[in-house]
């Protein structure tokens, strides 16, 4: 059989995706067998996407003009473009850049709203999910997607197999024991030392966004005492419905669990999560996706409306753009 | 008829699908093993509600939602089914 190329086109990211898909071809080298690495800045020394490429992975987020340009070069070159990670696929941590404005936080950090071109790539209003800006493939999310499914999704297209889809939620992998609501009220902050380790977050009144959270990682954070934050992604049935949205979703379940009626008496449990949780709190690592962007309800567009308008980041950026002046610029750039 | 399935791998027994069937008598009940079971599967009117407050997605309807057209008149049907 011979090798299929393999690309690896990093964007705007912090990299912990390329290290996971290194570890995977360490990890099994009977990978090494199935692709030829053509293209992959960390690892070889080419420094231009070929023009045909079998399999190209893409990790991180369309910020800059540069981005785009790769993005547009690897999707031209792919027969198969598989997006791994949060990033690439929902946007993930670096989606909350939107709350805040681009050129008030270039401003606070380079002390200029634009940088000129020839110093670096143009920063983009806002930033972009590589998943809603061209068609892919297969998404590979969480951050950092597990070495497993990787390798799963990597040996499938190989064989020309179809990939193994996911359709629970964290949910069905957490130990915890759901049990019914008492009395419906929120306790906003991360649950402490005083929370039972062997209940449900959701019955004892802890946000936990297990629910909504496509399956795959094992639940490893509720486990350890941490609620999990959604960095799966919503679940394939969120996404897909237009009147679904992961705060209406979550409801549902929080109302049904309180022996409330999950359709008429919604509103009351939104208004509650709304008072207790900022609204980012739900789009942690989806606040950039289109997708959820686009819902009719709007609570992501809402929640980045409410914090660019919110004075106390504002007042924030302003002081911190005081400290900039020409002077520390000209030094760093001597 | 739908056939309805709960994947126990997945259940948490939460029992959301007991308590939100929106059915005249609820198809699911509690199980002896605290599982919920489908216990009346005739009464199911296939809202879906289920499938919405399963924390697991554990619970599956095959064949839902077929297209029944009980107009009997020939062409009208004929078109319908055109159209479909």
């Amino acid at each position: 059989m011979s090798k299929l190329s393999f690309a690896f086109v990093p964007l705007s990211g912090c990299g912990g995706c390329e290290v996971q898909v290194l570890r995977a071809f360490t990890l099994h080298p009977e990978l090494e067998e199935l692709y030829d690495i053509v293209y992959w800045p960390m690892v070889v020394e080419t420094t231009e996407i070929p023009e045909k490429v079998d399999v190209v992975m893409v990790e991180g987020l369309v910020r800059t003009k540069e981005n785009l340009e790769k993005l547009r070069k690897a999707r031209f070159a792919a027969s198969k473009l598989i997006v791994v990670g949060s990033c690439a696929s929902w946007s993930g941590i670096g989606g909350a850049a939107d709350a805040l404005s681009a050129r008030l936080s270039m401003k606070a950090i380079y002390g200029r709203e634009q940088i000129n071109e020839d110093e670096a790539p143009e920063i983009l209003p806002r930033v972009f999910a590589p998943s809603d800006l061209v068609p892919v493939d297969y998404i590979i999310s969480r951050c950092p997607p597990p070495v497993e499914h990787i390798v799963i999704t990597l040996k499938a297209v190989a064989k020309g197999k179809p990939v193994p889809t996911a359709t629970s939620t964290v949910c069905s992998q957490c130990p915890r024991k759901m049990k019914p609501i008492e009395k419906l009220e929120f306790k906003p902050g991360l649950p402490g030392p005083d929370a039972d380790p062997e209940t449900c977050f959701l019955s004892q009144g802890y946000l936990c966004l297990g629910s909504v959270t496509t399956v795959g990682c094992g639940a490893p954070c509720p486990r350890f005492g941490i609620p999990c934050f959604g960095c799966g992604g919503p679940h394939y049935e969120i996404a897909e419905r237009r009147d679904m949205d992961i705060i209406t979703a979550l409801a549902r379940k929080i109302a049904t669990l309180a022996g409330l009626d999950p359709v008429k008496d919604l509103d009351i449990v939104i208004k509650k999560l709304l008072e207790a949780y900022d609204p980012r709190r739900f789009y942690v690592f989806t606040l950039g996706s289109e997708v959820l962007r686009r819902k009719p309800q709007g609570y992501a567009v809402q929640a980045i409306a409410r914090s660019k308008q919110d004075p106390k980041y504002r007042k924030l950026l302003e002081e911190r753009a005081k400290f900039v002046t020409e002077q520390s610029i000209n030094r760093n750039e001597e | 008829m739908v056939k309805i399935r709960i994947d126990l791998d997945k259940c948490k027994q939460c029992l959301n699908c007991v308590r939100a069937c929106t059915a005249f008598d609820g198809v699911y009940d509690e199980g002896p093993d605290g599982y919920p079971v489908v216990a009346r599967p005739e009464e199911c009117v296939q809202c879906l509600i289920c499938h919405t407050v399963c924390p697991t997605n554990a619970i599956i309807h095959e064949d839902y939602r077929e297209t029944v057209i009980i107009n009997p008149d020939k062409v009208i049907v004929e078109r319908y089914r055109n159209m479909i």
